[in-house]
């Protein structure tokens, strides 16, 4: 592929991307590829090093490449590997680390089946003693690179599982050495391996490890403890020796408090993952007590951080801090070097103490109860811990503790409880040296405590919270289906109790007795800051009201005169009391605005309409004005005219005024004559009896209503005329 | 390659911002991988924000199945990973109940993610290194829930790393709703651009030094890069792991 002609580096470096491409596209040719570039990778040009690195990773851990192809290409790249581990370009190091990683256990495994392979594993063994010499010295990268290169010659060189079932066949282990091999001597490879093991796990325990470094090393243990069972209790013990808290004590920024939760995280999820891969596995556990004390710490560690910002001139600080430092030293009573805290206290088998200690002077709750002998025991604060948390712990010690410790504690408590409540007067309090006490005296003494009364809401924020509360009750009663008005009616007649349930009716009641009964009286003008605002609550949900019902008046009728009811009564009834005296009625008012809004929208057959008319608490004059103009439009004139018929005939306080609009229509709209002359004759004959009609012609007196049909086709003949 | 079930057409997806010509890794050092739960809302607003700044993305959702919201909370709408095109998804919905679905945005949604990729893919059947159209593997996945993060961490431990490859998993805390989903995005773009200065930055330092390697790649910075992120992002909380594919 080298050219005779020399080409640029970019060309040659588009060549290769050419064929990078081609083996992308096509695996088979990947081999031949990889062989032809050999050359070129170890090259003086740093950019085809730096390529050629990059591809040689890429082949070994490309899933395309098929395990044979690969570790016949394996045997051929050593020497170029060998090359370019002296490199001082992390890029690259990074990339041939990784490399190796994947060549080692098919070079391990070649070497198994082939004893007199010597040279290539002398190879393969400079690499290995290059790689773990990069190890601490590289940067952070490539040391992620050689982490997981001694990942994998930990797992290499260590015994597999000796179940025959769960051998995985293309898993290279100590087991996959033949006996008396020339090279492979069992007991300094799993010698090596113990050593490369130690020191992986030690990066968990050093002062400087970095959290890249530590997060890498965890997400490389799950594989260790589940395949390489004897290995399993040594990394598990690193594991749950690691304190992801440990830079607790350093100045808490972004950085460190992020990282500490990253790193807890991730030992969480390894031990998780441990726990399932082996529900029934002997760490069990060791695992889940692990876990809870995990959850302790990052609990403490947010409750340091609330109060960092919380308070910073908290002197008090001094005594929980005092308790935290302490803490971790406290009693440990397996292994010293676990940083973590210790599980929280249990009643533990401590002799229940002596009564007469106690009852000297006032005691807190928590003192009362505390039978632990150890005063850094004794100085935990309880209340640190999630609530689950301890509902776990006080079950799981109820359950493991005997009986007869239990009964023991129980009595040495009560013992103290009847001596304090006969000692009842509270004595001056001893010096016993002990803050905290002194502190829960301090509390004990404060006596009742009570809110401070809320902050006043702001007259504009309480205006926009009504408006947000009303409109959110229209949306519900929109949310409803709508049933036909017949079927909406209660069938409990007077029985039925407004509101009584959450339905349609429910609310319905309730928002039109907002303005009417709830807060009627409210109307006073609210007080914003460029002076006075006229703004009334009841008025604005009448306002909204009216927009509803008017959007749609068909299908709110009974809304609309549910509410012109609830307002006429509320006049009524404002009307007896002595402020309500100046008060303007709402009834009629609103009345005329919802019949101005749906007028121009009847029909000529409205029905709706007229049952609308005869079932609202009072007629203005102004809506039998309104009727009358109706009856003009020609379109409509029908339903007009049947309006006045039905009002009359239905609600017989306006018959008198709807005769008299009637009578002057039937003076002035001859057209009309025909039609209101039945009415006429029904409640006012007198006007039919008197009235020439204005164009000339006379009517006759007619007594009784049995000969208007014989009137009927004279009239007629005069209309049509 | 455990963990994998079923097989996945290779290359059958697109990846969008390499169609738009040679990206070349100069100038994206990193390539990216978004993952939410159903591979719909987060982490493709994501991949369209970053592919729309060029940057080589690919997603994924780690859910057993494709979740949407049906008309009540009881019923959502079900789809297979790795099969339903988002363009079927789209289609089904619309003719199921046009008024519903664009009211709660699923159409807006879908319509965006059929131009970015065919159809959503599951995480945990992802084979990392067989090339899907320009490349197979990533080198930052950003998750958008603790829980995926949980579970991508958790798979890649199963997985047992054949290709021993390093890989940032960080996690981006966004609430599973259209607005957070778009300022989760924005969030994204800004680490995914915080990483890469970073990326290039040691690399530049890489070549004018050329010597000895002083912290000449980016794995060393990303504590640092990502705590500054954090302070910038406050309600977006952060976690990371450094673990293999």
């Amino acid at each position: 592929m080298a050219a005779p002609q020399q080409p640029s580096v970019e060309a040659q470096l588009q060549q290769l991307g050419q064929a990078r491409e081609l083996v992308m596209s096509d695996p088979t040719y990947w081999p031949q590829v990889l062989q032809g570039t050999l050359p070129i990778i170890t090259s003086p040009v740093i950019e085809f090093r730096r390529w050629g690195a990059d591809f040689l990773a890429e082949t070994f851990s490309s899933p395309v490449v098929t395990t044979d192809a690969k570790q016949s290409l394996a045997l051929q790249c050593l020497d170029t590997l060998l090359r370019l581990v002296e490199e001082p370009d992390a890029g690259i190091l990074k990339s041939v680390v990784q490399c190796c990683a994947s060549v080692y256990p098919m070079i391990f495994r070649y070497v198994c089946q082939n004893r007199n392979e010597a040279d290539l594993w002398n190879k393969m063994s400079s690499l290995k003693s290059k790689i773990l010499n990069l190890w601490d010295a590289a940067p952070v990268g490539v040391n992620l690179a050689c982490i997981k290169f001694v990942q994998r010659v930990v797992l290499v060189q260590s015994r597999g599982t000796t179940d025959p079932r769960l051998v995985d066949k293309f898993d290279t282990s100590l087991g996959s050495v033949p006996a008396a091999h020339p090279l492979l001597s069992l007991p300094s490879l799993d010698a090596e391996a113990q050593g490369l093991l130690d020191r992986l796990l030690s990066i968990l325990h050093e002062e400087n490890s970095e959290p890249t470094v530590i997060t890498a090393t965890l997400n490389n243990l799950a594989v260790i403890i589940k395949t390489r069972p004897p290995l399993a209790p040594k990394v598990l013990m690193a594991v749950m020796n690691f304190n992801p808290f440990s830079g607790i004590g350093k100045p808490l920024t972004t950085q460190n408090r992020l990282m500490m939760l990253c790193m807890e995280k991730t030992v969480r999820i390894l031990l998780m993952n441990i726990l399932r891969s082996n529900p029934n596995g002997p760490h069990v556990g060791k695992i889940s007590m692990h876990l809870q004390r995990l959850q302790q710490s990052k609990a403490e560690l947010s409750e340091q951080i609330s109060k960092k910002r919380g308070a910073a001139f908290q002197q008090d600080n001094d005594i929980s801090k005092r308790a935290k430092t302490e803490r971790p030293i406290a009693p440990q009573p397996v292994v010293t070097p676990i940083p973590t805290p210790p599980p929280p206290q249990v009643p533990t088998p401590t002799p229940p103490q002596p009564t007469q200690q106690v009852i000297t002077g006032p005691m807190s709750l928590a003192q009362l109860f505390t039978l632990a002998t150890d005063p850094a025991m004794a100085l935990f604060d309880g209340t640190q811990l999630p609530l689950d948390m301890v509902v776990q712990i006080v079950l799981g010690s109820l359950y493991s503790i005997k009986p007869e410790t239990l009964n023991t504690a129980t009595a040495a408590i009560r013992d103290r409880y009847n001596a304090i409540q006969v000692k009842f007067a509270p004595l001056p309090s001893p010096a016993t040296g002990q803050e905290i006490i002194k502190e829960d005296e301090v509390q004990l003494q404060l006596g009742e405590y009570r809110l401070p009364p809320p902050q006043p809401i702001p007259p504009e924020q309480l205006r926009q919270a009504a408006i947000d509360s009303i409109d959110r009750m229209f949306s519900i009663i929109e949310n409803f289906e709508k049933i036909s008005l017949i079927n909406r009616k209660s069938k409990l007649g007077v029985n039925r109790l407004a509101a009584s349930n959450w339905d349609r009716e429910g609310w319905t009641s309730m928002i039109v007795r907002l303005p009417t009964r709830g807060i009627y009286a409210d109307t006073q003008p609210f007080k914003t800051e460029d002076g006075e605002d006229k703004f009334s609550l009841a008025d604005l949900i009448r306002e909204r009201l009216f927009k509803y019902v008017t959007a749609d008046f068909r299908g709110c009728m009974d809304i609309a005169v549910a509410w012109l009811n609830e307002e006429w009564y509320n006049d009524k009834v404002q009307a007896q009391t002595e402020e309500g005296k100046n008060r303007e009625p709402q009834c009629e008012k609103w009345t005329m605005k919802v019949m101005d809004a749906i007028f121009p929208f009847l029909e000529a057959k409205d029905r709706l309409f007229m049952r609308m008319v005869a079932e609202i608490p009072e007629i203005p004059k102004g809506l039998l004005e309104k009727i009358k103009l109706l009856c003009l439009d020609p379109d409509r004139t029908h339903l007009g005219l049947n309006t006045f018929h039905y009002l009359a005939s239905l609600r017989p306080p306006v018959r008198e005024q709807c005769m008299d609009y009637l009578e002057d229509l039937y003076k002035t709209q001859p057209d009309l004559r025909k039609q209101i002359m039945k009415m006429l004759q029904k409640w006012r004959p007198t006007a039919l009896a008197i009235e020439g009609s204005p164009d000339g012609t006379t009517t006759l007196t007619v007594p009784g209503s049995g000969t208007a049909a014989a009137i009927t086709p004279t009239h007629e003949q005069v209309v049509s005329s | 390659m455990a963990a994998v079930q079923e097989p996945i057409q290779p290359g059958a997806t697109a990846v969008s911002s390499s169609s738009d010509g040679l990206v070349t890794e100069e100038d994206f050092p990193l390539k990216f991988c978004t993952v939410c739960a159903s591979n719909q809302n987060r982490s493709m607003e994501a991949h369209l924000i970053l592919s729309l700044a060029k940057y080589p993305v690919i997603s994924f959702g780690t859910g057993s199945a494709v979740r949407l919201p049906g008309p009540s909370i009881d019923k959502p709408n079900i789809y297979s990973f790795n099969s339903t095109t988002y363009d079927e998804m789209y289609r089904e919905l619309k003719s199921k109940d046009p008024r519903l679905y664009s009211a709660n945005g699923l159409l807006g949604m879908l319509d965006r993610n059929r131009h970015i990729k065919a159809r959503p893919e599951r995480w945990q059947d992802w084979k990392v290194g067989v090339p899907r159209l320009n490349e197979g593997v990533v080198d930052v996945v950003i998750t958008c829930e603790e829980r995926c993060w949980d579970a991508v961490i958790d798979d890649l431990m199963n997985r047992n790393s054949p290709l021993n490859r390093p890989v940032h998993v960080i996690n981006v805390d966004i609430k599973d709703n259209h607005e957070e989903a778009i300022v989760g995005g924005r969030g994204i773009l800004d680490l995914a651009n915080m990483l890469t200065r970073a990326a290039k930055e040691e690399r530049k330092r890489a070549k004018e030094e050329g010597r000895k390697f002083e912290r000449e790649s980016v794995d060393g910075r990303v504590p640092e890069v990502l705590a500054m992120w954090q302070e910038k992002w406050p309600n977006l909380p952060a976690l990371w792991s450094v673990s293999y594919f």
